[in-house]
């Protein structure tokens, strides 16, 4: 049977994939095969906010006991990221508890960064750099977000 | 040395990037290609002056390039008063400072000190010996952290990364150095 997913954010579908499976696998394997489908969420987090017919699934559940349409509320924030490598920005999916420090390095290396101390700037005039140790709840990034990778290591030059 | 136009090769794409970062920013770039010199007019937030940094790419990337603020002609060079005075970072020592060595008779001028400046290494009138030469720069910015200090060295491969990082410290800077 074809099982369709959406995924919404803010009360707005922003993606939907479907997927073959058969009626008895349990929603736990479909999560798997979404996850796998749509790369920037986890199983895990599928399972979390799985709903269909207004019913929140539960991993054992066959899949043939529920309907084909499926609802995943998903709890990350989308974020556009630039680099100044480049002139096209990248897209991520990050939770909102994630620290600043470990979604630059994220970025970071999706954008061929090696090493260095990655961090995130916002583009606002003037541009105020997140703090590394705070979330990026704690920093006010919001949906839609769109930051600059910069890298923060600093103390460069005592000449004495 | 490398033929300027290998070295053009490797710098198009990087300039590429360095165009849109300029354009988010709002900043007026230029890049000559017949000199390898690439031109960007910075202004400071709390004066509304400009300064005109320049990059110089002869031989790069085997070689660091030269990173300076310039007159308004972009000929003069290192003068104190073509820098911004820089105050206290959030990420430590600022990159704009003083130098000048009277043992090796270099006088009093003003650097970019980081690691992707050749003018920051002694062969170009900078204060670092210590830093292996200019063909070294991309090592220089992978030393290891120090134990409390975190990265001494800011770390730029690219041109974009190296006009972000000057940005980052530019907009920690109020008025003009003076000189001593």
């Amino acid at each position: 049977m074809t099982i369709l997913l959406e995924v919404e954010e803010q009360n707005a579908v922003i993606r939907s994939v479907e997927i073959e499976m058969g009626d008895d696998e349990t929603v736990e394997a479909a999560a798997l095969r979404f996850a796998a489908t749509l790369e920037f969420l986890e199983a895990e987090e599928i399972l979390e906010d799985l709903i269909a017919d207004g019913e929140q699934l539960q991993r054992h559940h066959k899949i043939g006991h529920h309907g084909r349409r499926w609802r995943h509320r998903h709890r990350r924030i989308r974020v556009i990221v630039f680099s100044p490598r480049t002139p096209e920005p990248k897209e991520f999916f990050w939770r909102r508890d994630m620290l600043v420090g470990a979604a630059a390095r994220v970025a970071a290396t999706a954008f061929g960064y090696v090493g260095g101390n990655p961090g995130l700037q916002t583009d606002t005039t003037p541009s105020r750099v997140l703090d590394n140790k705070k979330t990026l709840e704690a920093e006010h990034v919001h949906c839609g977000a769109k930051l600059e990778l910069l890298d923060s290591g600093g103390g460069v030059c005592d000449p004495s | 040395m490398i033929p300027p136009e290998e070295t053009l090769v490797v710098t198009e794409p990087e300039i590429c990037g360095a165009r849109a970062w300029a354009e988010r920013h709002g900043i007026l770039l230029s890049w000559v290609p017949e000199n390898l010199e690439l031109r960007a007019v910075l202004k400071q937030a709390n004066t509304g002056d400009e300064y005109y940094l320049r990059g110089r790419f002869r031989d790069y990337r085997a070689i660091a390039p030269e990173w300076t603020f310039s007159d308004a002609t972009w000929t003069q060079t290192g003068r104190h008063t073509d820098f911004p005075n820089p105050i206290p970072t959030p990420f430590g020592a600022s990159i704009f400072i003083k130098f000048g060595n009277p043992t090796l008779a270099v006088p009093q001028h003003a650097i970019i000190c980081a690691p992707f400046n050749r003018l920051a290494y002694t062969d170009g009138a900078g204060p670092h010996g210590d830093w292996g030469g200019p063909s070294h720069w991309m090592e220089v910015s992978k030393a290891p952290q120090v134990p409390g200090q975190g990265n001494r060295h800011v770390r730029a491969e690219t041109i974009g990364d190296m006009l972000q990082i000057i940005l980052r410290d530019f907009s920690h800077t109020t008025g003009r150095m003076v000189f001593p």
